[in-house]
């Protein structure tokens, strides 16, 4: 089955190129016949991911695009420090950010709530001091 | 003139003085130019009229749709709507000379656009304020920009302000009103705009314009400069001329809110609303419409974005340097007497109870700015990826595509052959 996959490396802390990686996905997607909703959920979902990776890890991360003819699947891992409680994490409004990423319009501790909101399947693995990954799904479809 | 690339465009190739470079393929936002055989041609369903190719051409042989600028001379009743960026591009004259001038010229009515221009501004901002719209609101000023969107971002068309274009009302209300005047029909008289750019020159634009009762057409600010510059430095030499109004409702010279719309910033300061963006230039357009589309600014209620550098001043048909344009701009709005604005009640005139709003559905927004290049199945995109694998990457464009990205694309949608690229052919 045709498929296309890349993987963009995220580093943490900088600011200035987050949301490249997204934004490359989302190219890719537009020269598709996808509706503009989907595009938008994945494109979403992607910056959450990456900005999570930026602000909150402690190493440089993937984010990794994979295209089928069925689903689109995005994951985006980092190796630390890891969500101590994800239930806890994906609630609306809790964000551990500090007070200089506030100042600069994050932490708002909506990231993961939208993700949960706009991905048609969703996986969180989560190990303290060994990373995060978080595999999400989209039909193409809708 | 040798043959020109004649299918409908915004811009015209002079083949005969094309040597190839590719310096415009490299620079098109759209990917809409290949060389073929030596030459530059367009792929017309992708041009949205950005003038890029037309400043970075070496040898200037792109040009705008053409059209002879002394032609309005023949007409009986010829109508000029002027945009504020041609005051700054006379940093000494005032606003009122430089209308006397193009009355000189030969134009029997010279109708100022900032008049509308403030009026808009006005009901955006309420609109902004009362209407609840989904945010952050983005500027429809620049037909660049719309098609950009159209073509690119159609997934931001719910952000576009929905207060109708003043261009929209402006010539229907001045034609009306001076053809009431003259006592003659409107198909008499005959419209021109005077413009910045060459994004309202297109064949595609003008073919769309069919449907109104005139015909318009569009002359570049560059077009009349020199003749236009003699008539208004005799107006200042002879201090016995002065501006006088026929006694036509949209004559005024602008008022100082009205001269900043040609540098970019001045909608949306004009606005004063708490959190907005003035972005200009075409790279910077595109990455923060990217970062639109990924809802970054969804705290901002307003973003104006201007296709040229620094707004309509960095326009491809100004006669002045853009940076010189922007200083008179700011020369010439401190000079006029703030006391002479707009009072609200003008300004609500045609906007007030109705607002009207622009109602269009996407599919109509994307009738009117137009192309979209035709999808690609998930197959295809594929393949284009594992071609893309297989190419050098050095973007050289000796196959005549702007880079090996869209080279695969063009060999996947069958517009040219593998064997063009000259890695592949060599067979390394
Ligand atoms: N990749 C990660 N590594 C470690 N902790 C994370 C990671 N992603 C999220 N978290 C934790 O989960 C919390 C909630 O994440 P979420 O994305 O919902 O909000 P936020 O990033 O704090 O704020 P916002 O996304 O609104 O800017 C974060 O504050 C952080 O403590
Ligand atoms: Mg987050």
């Amino acid at each position: 089955m045709a498929s296309l996959s890349r993987t963009f490396r995220i580093q943490k802390r900088d600011f200035t190129n987050a949301g490249n990686a997204s934004i490359s996905v989302k190219k890719l997607l537009k020269s598709l016949n996808l509706s503009a909703c989907v595009i938008r959920k994945v494109s979403i979902c992607g910056y959450e991911g990456e900005m999570n990776v930026v602000m909150h890890a402690a190493t440089d991360g993937i984010l990794a695009f994979e295209l089928t003819e069925k689903k689109i699947f995005l994951t985006v891992s980092d190796e630390g420090p890891g969500i101590e409680d994800i239930e806890t994490a994906m609630q609306k409004g809790y964000s551990t950010a500090s007070d200089e990423f506030r100042e600069m319009g994050f932490g708002a501790g909506m990231g993961l709530h939208n993700i949960r909101e706009n991905a048609d399947s969703l996986h969180i693995d989560s190990t303290l001091g060994a990373g995060t990954v978080i595999r999400m799904e989209f039909n193409p479809g809708g | 003139m040798a043959d020109t690339n004649t299918i409908p465009c915004y811009v015209l190739v002079n083949s005969d003085n094309c040597t190839g470079c590719g310096a415009c393929a490299k620079s098109c936002p759209t990917r809409a130019i290949r060389i073929k055989n030596g030459k530059s041609i367009h792929l017309t369903d992708s041009c949205i009229g950005c003038g890029e190719c037309i400043r970075v051409c070496p040898q200037g042989c792109i040009t705008p749709a053409p059209f002879d600028p002394g032609a309005f001379k023949k007409e009986k009743h010829p109508v000029l709507f002027v945009a504020p960026v041609l005051y700054s591009q006379f940093p000494d004259a005032r606003p009122r000379d430089v209308l006397t001038g193009l009355r000189r010229m030969g134009f029997q009515y010279v109708v100022d656009m900032s008049y509308f221009f403030e009026m808009f501004q006005w009901a955006t901002r309420r609109f902004i304020r009362e209407k609840a719209p989904e945010l952050p609101v983005l500027s429809t000023m620049c037909p660049v920009v719309m098609r950009l969107v159209a073509f690119k971002y159609p997934g931001l068309f719910g952000h576009l302000n929905q207060v109708l274009r003043p261009v929209s009302i402006i010539v229907k209300e001045a034609a009306a009103l001076i053809a009431r005047k003259e006592g003659v029909r409107l198909s008499d008289l005959s419209i021109f705009y005077l413009n910045p750019c060459p994004t309202k020159m297109g064949i595609k634009e003008s073919a769309r314009l069919k449907q109104s009762p005139y015909i318009s057409r569009s002359i570049g600010i560059n077009q009349i400069y020199p003749e236009l510059k003699k008539h208004i430095t005799d107006i200042m030499e002879s201090d016995t001329v002065d501006y006088v109004e026929t006694g036509f409702e949209f004559e005024h010279p602008p008022c100082s809110e009205g001269i900043l719309w040609s540098i970019c910033g001045g909608e949306s300061a004009g606005l004063k609303l708490d959190k907005t963006l003035a972005v200009s230039g075409l790279e910077e357009t595109m990455l923060y419409l990217e970062k639109t589309e990924l809802d970054i600014f969804k705290d901002f209620s307003f973003i104006e974005f201007r296709a040229c550098r620094e707004g309509c001043v960095g326009g491809s048909l100004c006669a002045m340097d853009k940076y010189v344009a922007k200083s008179a701009v700011h020369k010439i709005s401190g000079r006029i007497n703030r006391s002479k604005n707009f009072s609200k009640e003008i300004k609500n005139r045609f906007y007030e109870q109705k607002w009207i709003p622009d109602k269009k559905t996407t599919e109509q927004m994307e009738k009117i700015f137009g192309g979209k290049k035709k999808p690609l199945s998930i197959r295809s995109l594929t393949r284009i990826d594992a071609l893309y694998g297989k190419l050098p990457g050095y973007n050289c464009s000796a196959c005549g595509a702007p880079d090996c990205y869209a080279f695969a694309e063009d060999v996947i949608r069958r517009r040219c052959k593998l064997a063009d690229c000259i890695f592949i052919k060599g067979g390394n």
